[in-house]
């Protein structure tokens, strides 16, 4: 029991020092009457007694500071005195600290997220010798672009080099998995060469690996599974060799189950065979695959890129237009599964130190706020260099001190760092290849230690070495009146272009991390619930997802067909009330500048931006959207033509709720950096009601222009509109649709989720989480520059301001002095930082802040504001209770 | 010796003897002080330099427990009394010092 005694105790030391002081002093003063006494019954008289009873006790407090010393800090965890010193000084100055350990954090945050990335950069697949496992692209030489290559590549390079063995291709497709009897649903699938398992060196965990006659044109459709798929999916049957399955329709045979752990290539549970198709296409041609294979033994990577320039140089002669603009490359497999081996290792090292750089701009900051401190103890460091400290154990005492700061900073960076990325695995699952763990590897803790040193070093030695430096003794004789030290113009500089700073990162940020939360809350006001949209993509388009998908198209249909074929099946499956179609998903049409004729024109002070989707004539129908006024746009209206329909908030936003039938509009694409000619007039023919309900921030509510279409060599969003099902329930029919109708083209599904907009809520949480942490630390660090900025002012001008009290200033003046410095920093710097978010907004175009930065500007700006009088209020009540004869007494 | 373990030495003995002066009664600091120095005879003068900072040791350590109470003057004081553990420590500590003790006599008388 005597344990929690003892602790309580120390906490009691901790929380309650003013009270346990108290006591100490009741005790010395009971311990001096005791003395005195004892004196004054030898014989002294009453002073002389107590006089030397104090001789005897000295100075009390030493003895404070000796008993303090004596209690919780040492024994509880054995600290040094510097650390003990330091722990008190931090514990004095808590705002200080606090705040630095902040903003150092967020900066330890970002540099440690990006130093994981850089171990991951460097890992490898956990097999056997899995770092000599390379990947080979091309990088095209005109836009440093990458993930070009074919299966013609891979036979090209299987025939004529040495140095790269059991040359494999793989590729990913989304296929909807149907198990007799058992789960369906979408899977990822590997289609991956044969070769692929031998380069992994990995034997099944039952049956066989995929065979290279699995590969011939016409071989048996099979597939191999995972470990944790044979488990969830198959209850891990160990007959499950032979059984079949359904691949888009496709029954495909299981023949082997990988062991566990084993998600090779990327992070899949499922591998079916690629190549067969490999005689339609020639060079340049064909769907894009991955190429990965070991570099033989005793090759380097150098060795091998070079021998495939000798390939790629034959090539390019032979076939100029696909190969004379490709350079080969030979890359660590992870790098190209990352997306980022076009890049030279110089370049993410030198983001990593971008990254670092970040912290140490926050350290230089509180470096100069500790400066500020420091230049406050000028006195107490005067004084302890004249009873002999060395200079090294004073810069060490600073050290040590900025240490704490900076190593609580690490940890609370760390966290950040930690939760940041799960938040993005978790947002993003099976993104990252499968030997990368979500989390923070050891490393990372490390070299989230030395950053913090590296910190400490920075706000600690820097400003000690410059606060003990050789005007001390100067310090010494001025003591007690202004600090010898000379802060003025950096360090005004300093609070401008951090307030600058703040006003200029803010408002986009904010903006953006507003915009994105309230569109999340709209909620639509169509039958989200009962719909369905699906998107096919041109077979050729270059989006990477896209490219692995082989253009066979049947000859003499042009995709314009092949979308109406779609449609056509779609509409005539059970339980499709409607199917409609449009360039693009409600609340994701091309941002364009409205020019209303007769009203303000798009170089006007408000941008007018609306989104403007192309749509079927059934669009309004299918969609529940009520027409308020006119017509709807009918088949009578040519793609092309002069009728349009607007949204309500359209007409409210620009038109002013006056007329809308009849004026005329035209629009400007939004293309950044281009200026784009206007279109040509539009003629409004309706008005139909938005899609979401925007009502709790109308502000918001994206305007609305719908031009009228017809299907062409533009692939447009299906959407579907369902009566008495599930809309879920239809998504294995439309893969099989689209299976027959469009084989190899790429297919989105989205479901009421997504269209309500549920499914990005999550993101949105995280980034403004990360948001709010960001804006918390700029804000946080410009209100403690500003304050130890006023502080130290004020205890430079101690003598002033109590010679004018004296005088006969009153508070009011006093506080005048205070308040109009702080007021001119904060207005520079706001002059600065709101020049510079223009200028940013003018060069984005107006994307920046979407339009909004009459109410962004101002907010931040108050925000800034009230966070600097804040700040300044401390000191200005420092300033207020100087007494006028104290000051003097100081001379 | 250097200062510092000749300082060691110090606290250490004193330790004992605050120890050993508490074993009879809880007392106030004052009286810790005087009592040493009866029993030493006026040969020992306990600063109160040291011996706050070297009973908040013992407290800390729990071999001393602290109390407010009032004195035989009707004052307010701070008791300290040994703790189970601080008899225990006494105990150790004196059949140390002893040891010790012994072993220097035996080093001494031989030379």
């Amino acid at each position: 029991m005597e344990w929690i005694t003892r602790w309580r105790k120390r906490l009691r030391v901790l929380f309650r020092r003013e009270e346990v002081e108290r006591e100490l002093d009741e005790e010395f003063a009971f311990h001096l009457e005791m003395e005195t006494r004892k004196n004054i019954r030898a014989g002294m008289t009453p002073e002389a007694a107590r006089r030397q009873a104090v001789l005897t006790f000295g100075g009390i407090e030493r003895f404070r500071e000796e008993v303090r010393d004596a209690r919780w800090f040492a024994p509880v965890i054995g600290l040094t005195p510097d650390v003990k010193l330091a722990l008190r000084m931090l514990a004095k100055h808590p705002v200080l600290s606090l705040t630095g350990a902040f903003g150092m954090a967020v900066g330890v945050a970002i540099a440690t997220a990006f130093f994981s990335f850089m171990a991951f950069y460097y890992s490898a697949p956990p097999v056997d010798e899995g770092d000599r496992i390379v990947a080979l692209d091309y990088l095209d030489i005109r836009n440093e672009d990458c993930f070009c290559t074919t299966l013609f590549d891979l036979d090209t390079w299987r025939g004529s080099q040495q140095s790269v063995r059991q040359l494999s291709a793989f590729r990913d497709s989304d296929r909807y998995l149907h198990v007799p009897g058992g789960t369906t649903g979408i899977v990822r699938v590997a289609e991956m060469t044969a070769s692929g398992f031998d380069v992994a060196r990995v034997r099944p965990h039952l049956g066989r690996p995929l065979l290279e006659s699995d590969e011939a044109e016409g071989a048996p459709a099979v597939l191999v599974i995972g470990y944790d798929e044979w488990r969830r999916n198959f209850g891990a049957d160990r007959g499950i060799v032979g059984r079949e399955v359904r691949l888009d329709g496709t029954p495909y045979t299981i023949v082997g189950v990988m062991p566990e752990g084993f998600r090779f290539p990327h992070n899949h549970g499922y591998w079916t065979a690629l190549g067969s198709d490999r005689a339609l296409h020639g060079p340049g041609d064909g769907p894009r695959v991955m190429i990965f294979g070991r570099l033989a033994p005793g090759v380097s990577r150098a060795a091998a890129e070079a021998e495939l320039r000798i390939v790629s140089a034959r090539l390019a002669r032979e076939f100029p237009a696909a190969y004379s603009t490709l350079r080969p490359i030979v890359t660590p497999y992870v790098r190209a599964l990352l997306d980022v081996h076009q890049y030279p290792a110089w370049v993410v090292w030198t983001m990593q130190l971008f990254a670092a750089l970040i912290l140490a701009a926050v350290a230089v900051t509180v470096a100069s706020l500790v400066y500020a401190r420091t230049a406050a103890r000028q006195a107490e460091i005067a004084v302890r260099t004249a009873l002999g400290a060395s200079r090294r154990r004073i810069v060490t005492q600073l050290f040590v001190e900025a240490l704490a700061i900076s190593s609580l900073a690490a940890v609370i960076g760390l966290l950040i760092a930690n939760f940041g990325f799960r938040q993005i695995v978790a947002i993003n699952p099976g993104s990252l290849p499968y030997w990368i763990e979500p989390g923070l590897p050891a490393s990372t803790i490390a070299y989230a230690l030395g950053l913090a040193v590296l910190a400490a070093f920075i706000v600690g030695i820097i400003p000690a070495l410059a606060a003990t430096g050789r005007r001390l003794q100067s310090t010494l004789r001025q003591m007690g009146g202004a600090t010898g030290m000379q802060l003025g113009r950096t360090w005004t500089a300093l609070i401008v272009v951090q307030v600058g700073v703040a006003v200029a990162v803010l408002p986009p940020v904010i903006g953006i991390a507003w915009l994105t939360y309230q569109e999340s809350r709209g909620e639509p006001t169509f039958p989200a619930d009962e719909m369905l949209t699906v998107r096919l993509e041109r077979a050729e388009a270059p989006a990477r997802e896209a490219l692995a998908v082989p253009p066979v198209e049947r000859a003499g249909e042009s995709f314009a067909d092949t979308q109406a074929e779609l449609i056509r099946r779609i509409a005539a499956e059970p339980g499709v009330l409607g199917v409609t179609y449009a360039s693009a998903p409600p609340r994701s049409g091309r941002r364009v500048l409205i020019e209303v004729e007769g009203g303000v024109t798009t170089t006007g002070a408000a941008r007018l931006v609306a989104l403007s989707t192309d749509v079927a004539p059934n669009y309004f129908d299918v969609f529940g959207a009520q027409m308020l006024t006119g017509r709807p746009l009918g088949p009578g209206d040519a793609p092309g033509g002069a009728a349009a329909v607007v949204s309500r908030s359209f007409v409210r936003r620009f038109l002013g709720d006056g007329a809308a039938l009849g004026r005329r509009v035209r629009t400007t694409v939004i293309a950044a950096g281009d200026s784009v000619q206007p279109g040509p007039w539009l003629e409004i023919v309706g008005v139909v009601d938005d899609l979401y309900d925007q009502s709790h921030a109308p502000e918001l509510q994206r305007p609305a222009l719908y031009l009228p279409t017809a299907l062409g060599a533009a692939p447009v969003t299906v959407a579907i509109r369902t009566r008495g099902i599930d809309p879920d329930a239809l998504v294995p029919r439309l893969w099989e649709i689209a299976k027959e109708v469009a084989p190899g083209h790429p297919m989105t599904i989205a479901g009421p989720d997504e269209l309500r907009g549920g499914d990005s809520s999550r993101t949105v949480r995280f980034a403004v989480i990360m948001v709010g942490l960001v804006t918390l630390s700029v804000l946080l660090l410009s209100a403690v520059g500003i304050s130890a900025m006023m502080s130290f002012a004020v205890t430079r001008r101690y003598r002033e301001i109590g010679i004018r009290s004296a005088l006969g200033a009153s508070r009011r003046q006093v506080l005048q002095t205070i308040f109009s410095r702080s007021a001119l920093q904060l207005a520079l710097g706001l002059t600065v930082g709101a020049i510079f978010t223009a200028l940013l907004d003018r060069l984005s175009g107006g994307e920046l802040m979407n339009g909004q930065q009459h109410v962004l500007m101002p907010v931040v700006a108050a925000l800034v504001i009230a966070a600097g009088l804040l700040a300044t209020a401390g000191p200005a009540r420092r300033a207020l209770r100087i007494h006028p004869m104290e000051a003097l007494r100081q001379e | 010796m250097s200062p510092r373990e000749s300082n060691d030495m110090l606290r250490g003995t004193l330790d004992l003897l605050i120890l050993k002066a508490l074993s009879l009664e809880p007392m106030h600091g004052w009286s810790i002080a005087q009592r040493l120095e009866q029993l030493s005879g006026d040969a020992l003068r306990i600063g109160a330099g040291s011996l706050y900072p070297a009973l908040q040791r013992l407290e800390e350590r729990g071999l001393v427990a602290s109390e407010w109470g009032i004195t035989e003057e009707n004052r307010r004081a701070k008791y300290y009394k040994l703790t189970a553990a601080g008899r225990r420590a006494l105990g150790e500590e004196l059949r140390s010092w002893r040891e010790y003790v012994r072993m220097m006599e035996i080093i001494l008388g031989t030379t």
